[in-house]
């Protein structure tokens, strides 16, 4: 029997790049889970990670954080969230380290089967930027209002940038961590470092 | 620089000498100018030559409604036509050239066709160019290519980038004169998030050209002032050298940013950006154009609008002329003698056309009461103007004032339309506008400047309160101005001509023709005359048209009406439409996971949609796609090949109701479909069309993951989730898209599951009993890694699907083929994959044409009878479940050397190849290595019924007719053994 | 355009894709004794009023929600936005 391993690439091949005092990284360690639900278990399922994890269900357009700040639920669609989260072994930032893994099977027995899971963390990449040149950039790619009075740290917004689908989540001040479906990533890399491109003098 | 024609002062910066070059001769200007004040202080009079007659013209306006100073700006492929020269903002180094000429301008060998006149009046193409008819081709095109047109192209690639934007705002002011700034500062103070925009680089607008005062300041300064405070404000964003073009639906505006033409070089970065604004609220402040009056010979060189003077004046600190006669209806033609009296210039004579002229103000030169102009001379440069009475007078600036018409465009793109203000004699905003929208100042019709600056508060007050923000209390300083009184004087007749529209050369004789010819509504005028359908959009030239045409038909003006008004204000470059979208970067394209391996491994990539999927992978040596194709087919069918199937679309779904959602979609049943299992399901349109295909596989008590075909994966999804949420809106059902999520690859071939066996860790048993064909598991390989096992056959050999975490894609292809090397296993592409469905007799996208049925494809037993299904019941349409109806089936040529087509039609023996006579086509068509022949896939009417009959493929663009048997679609292992072993 | 979504608040009309009349929502029953008449007309007669129309938008960019716009069909005007499903759930009470 031949010894065959499986490598695990990077869609970006983790970048990282400067454009004048902003960054740009792929975050390259996160899990994220698919959690559906039925409008009628709704209550079970809050109650259910409330207890667990201390995270609320977020409103439309908006984010919860766990107690511990490990996790994170992104609001998606009127019955679907997105739970956010960093690997064990990742170097992925903005969550507390040693995050514990949520893999499908812990989010389903952390809701006591309240809810759907998919594994999504394939699907997507995600770039992060932060700086005094992302709002700008973004100005020129992304239909959302992104001002402080509409889109507030926490937010999540889903959108199309460039004729692709995004996922837009502020994280703090001028820090915005974006998602894109992964099979397009190369062409979402270049749609955001033309924005930041055009924009840094 | 001509000292004689700069006369100091304005804004300009004396200190800061710019060189630019006209027609290849080295001028100056100075920092501030445009290119237009800088020609005029160089005294350069003629600058280009007219459209049709190529008559000398000079500089007539100030602004973007310029119609005749349009030059060539830049050379090579930075080279642009019909820039107008009075909006180019001067920079060291700036090239411009004048155009519309042949020979030079000075001498046009085309002003030939002034002498032509009368043959090129309106319409006249209608009249001419018909004989004789092949004169069309080889003389009358290519001589009216040559000479049509304003400018020329470079023919090159525009060497600029280009980007859009998205801007959002509670309020968004077009135009920076006094009323936009008003309502800007009003508003900004009250917090309002407020977007200022303005074409020019500086924002003041007339402000800045005239001299009038407000409180103590002059114009200039204040505008100066308030635009420091505005620039001051987080919640205020000025968008200078910025044009507002369009009003669209909702509150969004278009518009586009000059970032870099007024720089040498753009050093990259977008030269022009296009925004698209979303605004809650919006005040159009656009303010008002001057108008010309038409008289004999009323377009040369010298003759320019008395706004524009006085401006040239003011702002430019340039003299249009050195003897300068006024020839107005209203009082503000008298502003411009006033002017430049002020700053030394000698004013020949006020030539008014009313009896009273109070109100006007007080002017040293010789005023001429009911004066009328019937002639002017100076071919190259005005040096004279004839009076009715017979006086010559000699001048060589002429300005004119017809009256000014309020810039409302914007107000009218939701195709309202404007009211007629008989006491202003023009066209005011109609009563509908644009929802949201509100116009202060001079695009409003008030035209004094303490009124405009009072009218903008209360603008700005009532859009506060609509937008719920506090009151502000806005010291506003007083303001004269000179009351705005008209008698409209449209045209004086004369046997000359006398030109209303000048860009595109159309005078008051070619209205009287088409009003003579019966083209007198507007719209037909415009048509048929060509008035107002140059790059000015008829901004100098409409209104009196109208007048006159209203005359003529002897209605009023309101009841002649305007055309309409559509976006864009001024031209907008095409790139500036196009942003990004250019080249590659057109659109987004897709990669499979194992696209880096493919790549390294000579596969050749064909555009699946946005996907990119390896057509075949080439090998050292193979110099024809066909070698490498068949190689790859051969080699699967023998052993066992590796292809990429990513790219077809997977979707999971969860839930008590998943069943009950997939008996809804596909035609056959799945609620006895076992975990563990897969099944082929059929789709259809709700119509009966056949609409997609796939294997939706049960991992789960409540779980299926679903693949359609690559094309429609976003289009199944759509209507799934139209189903669920629309159809079944109780229904516990969730779909999710995991296309992306799972890299999956076909492993097909006799030693398929040898291969899996070395890649499937010990805990999963795949072997026949274990695992049979149609089966289905979540698995793990290479010591854990999680997977997906499918065994599904597409190519009609024993084959699987194994699915990975993408991450892991491209490294997955890897180990396959490393596994599968002692069996030489060969990656495959799309097109193998093809010839092998088509041995195999698989219907695909080919067959599903959007028009086929069921029935037509030969899958009517798939419809359950027992349950409804997307289709169900217009599938039973009686025209479609006709007993001609045509079947699907398999052509093979009766001579293995002949070439088959798809797209050939299917004939019978014997008779005329006709398309009457044609029963069917072709519509998948491989050579097939494992039969040593082409093999077809196509219609047929009675298509099941005639097997084994012999029928004609006609292909007449390829001029074949190859004789084919009529067969079963299954070619390959009809039985199905190989797949099932 | 500008359509108000119920919980997004507005959004561009780019981030949609407009399917048609809502009465989509109301499919005939496949049973029924005049189905291929009420399946004919569903699929294919349409009032198509110069005026309010309740029309199928869905969310494709965004929250993949579909939702019923009232909008004018001659002004652009939007006058009304739910989720479908709210839509779709009231009628088939009523029904």
């Amino acid at each position: 029997m031949v010894e065959l391993m499986l490598q695990r690439e990077a869609f970006l091949g983790g970048v990282r790049r400067r454009f004048g005092s902003s960054e740009l990284i792929e975050v390259t360690g996160l899990e994220l889970v698919s959690v559906s639900f039925a409008e009628n278990r709704r209550d079970e399922l809050g109650q259910a990670l409330q207890e667990s994890e201390g995270l609320n269900l977020p409103a439309p357009g908006q984010s919860t954080v766990s107690s511990d700040g490990r996790v994170k639920l992104f609001w998606m669609a009127p019955d679907q969230l997105l739970a956010v989260a960093s690997e064990n072994r990742s170097n992925g930032g903005g969550f507390a380290a040693g995050a514990r893994s949520l893999s499908v099977e812990v989010m389903r027995s952390l809701s006591r089967n309240a809810g759907f899971y998919t594994d999504q963390s394939d699907n997507w990449c995600a770039l992060r930027l932060s700086g005094i040149e992302v709002i700008p950039a973004l100005e020129r790619i992304c239909p959302l209002d992104l001002h402080d009075s509409r889109f507030p740290v926490g937010s999540v917004g889903r959108t199309v940038i460039e004729h692709l689908h995004t996922v837009i989540h502020r994280e703090n001040g001028q820090q915005y961590l974006l998602l894109s479906t992964s099979s397009s990533a190369q062409s979402f890399l270049h749609a955001i470092e033309t924005s930041l491109r055009n924009v840094t003098l | 620089m001509s000292r004689q024609f700069r006369i100091g002062g304005g804004l300009v910066d004396p200190g800061r000498i710019v060189s630019f070059s006209f027609d290849g001769k080295s001028m100056q200007g100075l920092h501030g100018d445009t290119l237009a004040s800088a020609l005029l202080a160089n005294g350069r009079r003629l600058v280009a030559r007219s459209f049709k007659y190529h008559r000398p013209r000079g500089i007539l306006s100030d602004g973007s409604d310029e119609p005749n100073a349009l030059v060539e700006l830049r050379s090579g492929a930075h080279r642009e036509p019909n820039t107008r020269a009075t909006v180019v903002e001067l920079f060291d180094g700036l090239e411009a050239y004048s155009q519309n000429f042949r020979l030079s301008l000075n001498n046009d060998l085309n002003a030939v066709n002034d002498l032509l006149s009368p043959f090129l009046s309106a319409g006249f193409y209608y009249k001419t160019f018909m004989w004789p008819q092949k004169f069309w081709e080889r003389v009358y095109e290519p001589l009216i290519r040559s000479t049509a047109g304003l400018g020329s192209l470079s023919a090159l690639p525009d060497p600029d980038c280009y980007d859009k934007g998205f801007l959002h705002c509670d309020l968004l002011v077009v135009g920076g004169g006094p009323a936009g700034l008003v309502v800007a500062l009003v508003a900004g103070r009250a917090g309002a998030r407020v977007i200022l925009a303005d074409e020019d680089y500086r924002l003041g607008g007339r402000l800045n050209c005239e001299s009038n005062s407000i409180g103590d300041q002059s114009g200039a300064a204040w505008a100066h002032q308030a635009a420091l405070e505005l620039a001051l404000m987080d919640n205020v964003r000025l968008m200078p050298r910025t044009t507002v073009y369009g009003c669209y639906d909702h509150g969004i505006f278009g518009a586009v940013e000059r970032k870099t033409d007024h720089l040498a070089s753009s050093k990259r970065l977008p030269r022009q950006v296009l925004w698209r604004i979303y605004s809650r609220r919006s005040v159009i402040c656009a303010g008002a154009t001057e108008r010309s009056m038409a008289f004999a010979n009323n377009d040369r060189p010298g003759i320019m609008l008395a706004s524009a003077v006085r401006t040239y004046c003011n702002r430019y600190g340039v003299a249009c002329g050195q003897n300068v006669a006024v020839f107005t209806c209203n009082n503000s033609g008298w502003r411009t003698a006033a002017d430049l009296e002020r700053r030394g210039i000698r004013v020949a004579a006020v030539i008014d056309t009313r009896a009273e002229t109070d109100a006007a103000p007080n002017v040293d030169a010789r005023i001429i009461r009911q004066g009328r102009i019937v002639n002017t001379y100076g071919r190259k440069a005005l040096s004279s103007i004839r009076l009715e009475d017979g006086e010559r007078l000699p001048v060589d600036c002429l300005a004119v004032s017809g009256g000014w018409n309020p810039n409302l465009q914007l107000t009218c793109h939701h195709r309202s339309k404007p009211q007629w203000n008989a006491e202003l004699a023009t066209f005011v905003p109609g009563d509908s506008l644009p929802a949201g929208m509100a116009v202060a100042g001079a695009a409003a019709g008030v035209f004094h400047l303490g009124e405009i600056l009072k009218d903008a508060a209360v603008v700005a007050s009532t859009v506060l309160d609509e937008l719920d923000l506090g009151e502000v209390d806005l010291q506003l300083e007083e303001a004269a101005d000179t009351p705005y009184r008209i008698e409209p004087l449209w045209h004086i007749k004369s046997r000359r001509r006398a030109w209303v529209d000048f860009q595109n050369d159309v005078t008051t004789k070619d209205i009287e023709q088409s009003h003579a010819e019966g083209m007198q509504a507007v719209e037909h005028l415009k048509r048929y005359t060509t008035l107002g359908m140059a790059t000015d959009q008829g901004k100098a030239g409409n209104i009196p048209a109208i007048a006159i045409m209203a005359d003529l038909s002897g209605k009023s003006i309101p009841d002649t009406g305007t055309t309409v008004y559509r976006p864009p204000y001024t031209p907008v470059a095409i790139g500036a439409f196009a942003g990004r979208s250019r080249g590659p970067a057109f659109r987004p394209v897709r990669k499979t996971p194992s696209h880096r391996w493919a790549k390294e491994h000579g596969a050749v990539f064909v555009e699946v949609g946005a996907w990119l999927r390896a057509q075949w992978y080439a090998r050292p040596g193979e110099s024809h796609w066909r070698q490498s194709v068949d190689r790859e087919v051969k080699a699967t069918r023998n052993s066992v090949g590796v292809c990429d199937v990513t790219t077809l679309g997977k979707i999971d779904i969860q839930g008590a109701g998943s069943t009950t959602l997939l008996n809804h979609v596909y035609t056959n049943g799945f609620s006895k479909l076992a975990v563990g299992k897969v099944r082929y399901g059929l789709m259809l349109r709700e119509d009966g069309i056949a609409y997609d295909d796939g294997t939706t596989a049960r991992l789960g008590e409540n779980h299926y993951v679903m693949t359609t075909t690559t094309a429609n994966a976003g289009l199944v999804f759509r209507q799934m989730e139209f189903v669920r949420q629309c159809l079944y809106p109780d229904l516990d059902v969730h779909i999710i898209s995991t296309t992306d999520g799972w890299a999956q690859f076909s492993v097909a071939g006799p030693n398929s599951r040898r291969l899996l066996q070395k890649v499937v860790d010990p805990e999963t048993d795949i072997s026949n009993r274990r695992f049979p064909f149609m089966g289905c598991a979540e698995i793990t390989i290479c010591g854990g890694f999680p997977a997906r096992l499918f065994r599904i056959s597409f190519s009609g050999e024993l084959a699987y699907e194994i699915a990975v975490p993408a991450r892991y894609g491209n490294s997955m292809m890897e180990t396959l083929i490393k596994a599968g090397e002692e069996f030489e296993a060969v990656p495959y592409g799309t097109e193998a994959l093809g010839v092998m469905r088509v041995e195999k007799g698989h219907f695909a996208g080919n067959e599903m044409t959007g028009q086929t049925t069921a029935l037509n494809l030969g899958a009517s037993r798939m419809l359950s009878t027992k349950k409804d299904f997307q289709g169900s019941v217009l599938a039973r349409r009686s025209h479609l479940v006709d007993d001609n109806a045509l079947g699907l089936v398999g052509l093979r040529s009766r001579d293995k050397k002949d070439v088959l087509r798809a797209g050939a039609h299917l004939l019978r023996q014997g008779v005329e190849p006709t398309l009457e006579n044609s029963e069917g086509w072709i519509s998948s068509c491989v050579y097939s290595p494992t039969f040593g022949c082409y093999l077809g896939l196509g219609f047929i009417n009675r298509g099941h019924d005639r097997f084994g009959e012999t029928a004609v493929a006609v292909n007449p663009i390829h001029k074949s007719e190859v004789s084919v048997t009529i067969c079963s679609p299954h070619f390959y292992d009809p039985d199905g053994g190989r797949q099932r072993g | 355009m500008i359509i108000d979504h119920p919980l997004l608040g507005p959004r561009d009309a780019a981030e949609f894709v407009y399917l048609g009349d809502a009465s989509l929502l109301d499919r005939p029953h496949w049973q029924d004794p005049e189905a291929m008449g009420k399946f004919y007309e569903y699929q294919y007669l349409r009032e198509n009023p110069a005026g309010e129309l309740r029309e199928l938008w869905y969310h494709e960019q965004g929250d993949r929600s579909w939702l019923v716009v009232t909008r004018d069909t001659t002004t652009h005007a939007i006058l009304c936005v739910e989720l479908a499903r709210e839509v779709a759930r009231r009628q088939q009470v009523s029904n």
